[in-house]
């Protein structure tokens, strides 16, 4: 009895530990992704894909509509759920995105928005995850500058 | 027990909780998930090519553009004032520390929507407040800056200062882009220091 009440301060206080650790890890609404996984978002394959390279990778797939309901995505009138940016981390939308084993791609007419969607997504912890777009070439320069041969530099520099 | 034991038990108990707990480190996502989500939303967080330039064209000292594409595209063409981060380098521990404060907006860009906007979310994540993103990228600018042109028989005084503007800008970028690589910061200063004197104010 004695040692029972000499440790049970000790245990408390463990139990509380213990139990702030629990609540920080399996939280779910925080980022889940680590400084380096962060960094191979940025630079590792693209998550463009186009709708013919989606139906031939052979995984179900879900098309999240970024855009108001009823926006006609290329044809497709199947496995589309609608989901406003804003409303990207409410549990609900969180559980619909994260459906296992099935491949997620976002679709908006704003490659901007489904962009920042997309990394934001990534940064929860959702995998197989690409933005549906009509062509992947949008990052190319479509550009050349051509130099003017007549500048100079000014005089001081 | 006596009371060191006591004291030892704690502290390995702490310890051994402590190694566990995922404390934030030197390169940890510092924000929280809404607060990255309410940057990615908010329509203050995109500039149209046409509002860069107005920036540029009256020298704006508010802002600082940064250029996410590799070395080698940064070089070949830029928009003046632009410093290149490319998104490999973007995350690297100490980098973000470099840039300007929260009283300056950090403009991204890239050739199209989205690195920069990727970009945009990954620094959000670490923290940096006041960032946007140049919609449409190069291309866009391309397109609406370097390459417009009017077209008609009269002009509104709304569509002769859109075109001044881009004028100014486009000059100011194929200028810049034409100097060497090593004279294209001083080029930008002069100009900048020249348009001072012009104006009669103080240096």
């Amino acid at each position: 009895m004695n040692t029972t009440k000499r440790i049970l301060p000790f245990a408390a206080f463990a139990f509380i530990l213990v139990i702030l650790v629990a609540v920080r890890l399996l939280s779910p609404g925080r980022f889940r992704t680590t400084p380096a996984e962060t960094e191979s978002f940025l630079t590792g394959k693209s998550p463009l894909i186009t709708i013919n390279d989606l139906q031939n990778q052979g995984d179900k797939y879900v098309l999240i509509n970024l855009d108001p309901a009823g926006t006609v995505i290329t044809g497709i009138t199947e496995n589309i759920i609608n989901i406003k940016p804003g409303d990207i981390l409410k549990k609900e939308s969180m559980q619909k995105i994260s459906a296992k084993g099935k491949t997620v791609a976002l679709c908006s007419a704003d490659l901007a928005m489904a962009s920042r969607t997309w990394m934001l997504l990534k940064q929860m912890g959702i995998e197989k995850l690409f933005i549906l777009v009509d062509s992947t070439g949008s990052e190319v320069l479509k550009y050349k500058f051509r130099p003017d041969t007549l500048t100079r530099p000014e005089s001081g520099i | 027990m006596n009371s060191r034991v006591k004291i030892s038990v704690v502290l390995l108990l702490s310890s051994a909780l402590l190694a566990v707990i995922p404390l934030p480190g030197k390169n940890s996502l510092i924000s929280t998930p809404e607060e990255v989500l309410s940057t990615s939303i908010n329509e203050s967080g995109f500039l149209t090519p046409d509002q860069v330039a107005s920036l540029i064209a009256r020298s704006d000292s508010t802002f600082q553009l940064i250029d996410v594409r590799t070395q080698q595209e940064f070089n070949l063409s830029s928009i003046p004032g632009a410093i290149n981060l490319p998104l490999s380098d973007l995350l690297k521990s100490g980098i973000l520390s470099v840039l300007p404060g929260d009283n300056i907006r950090k403009i991204f860009y890239s050739n199209g929507d989205l690195e920069a906007n990727l970009a945009l979310v990954a620094v959000a994540g670490y923290g940096l407040k006041n960032v946007a993103v140049m919609k449409g990228g190069l291309n866009c600018w391309f397109e609406n800056i370097m390459l417009s042109s009017f077209s008609g028989d009269k002009i509104t005084p709304e569509q002769n200062a859109l075109f001044e503007t881009r004028y100014k800008a486009r000059r100011l970028f194929t200028e810049i882009n034409s100097l060497p690589d090593s004279l294209k910061n001083k080029g930008l200063d002069a100009r900048k220091f020249n348009r001072k004197k012009l104006d009669g104010g103080c240096e």
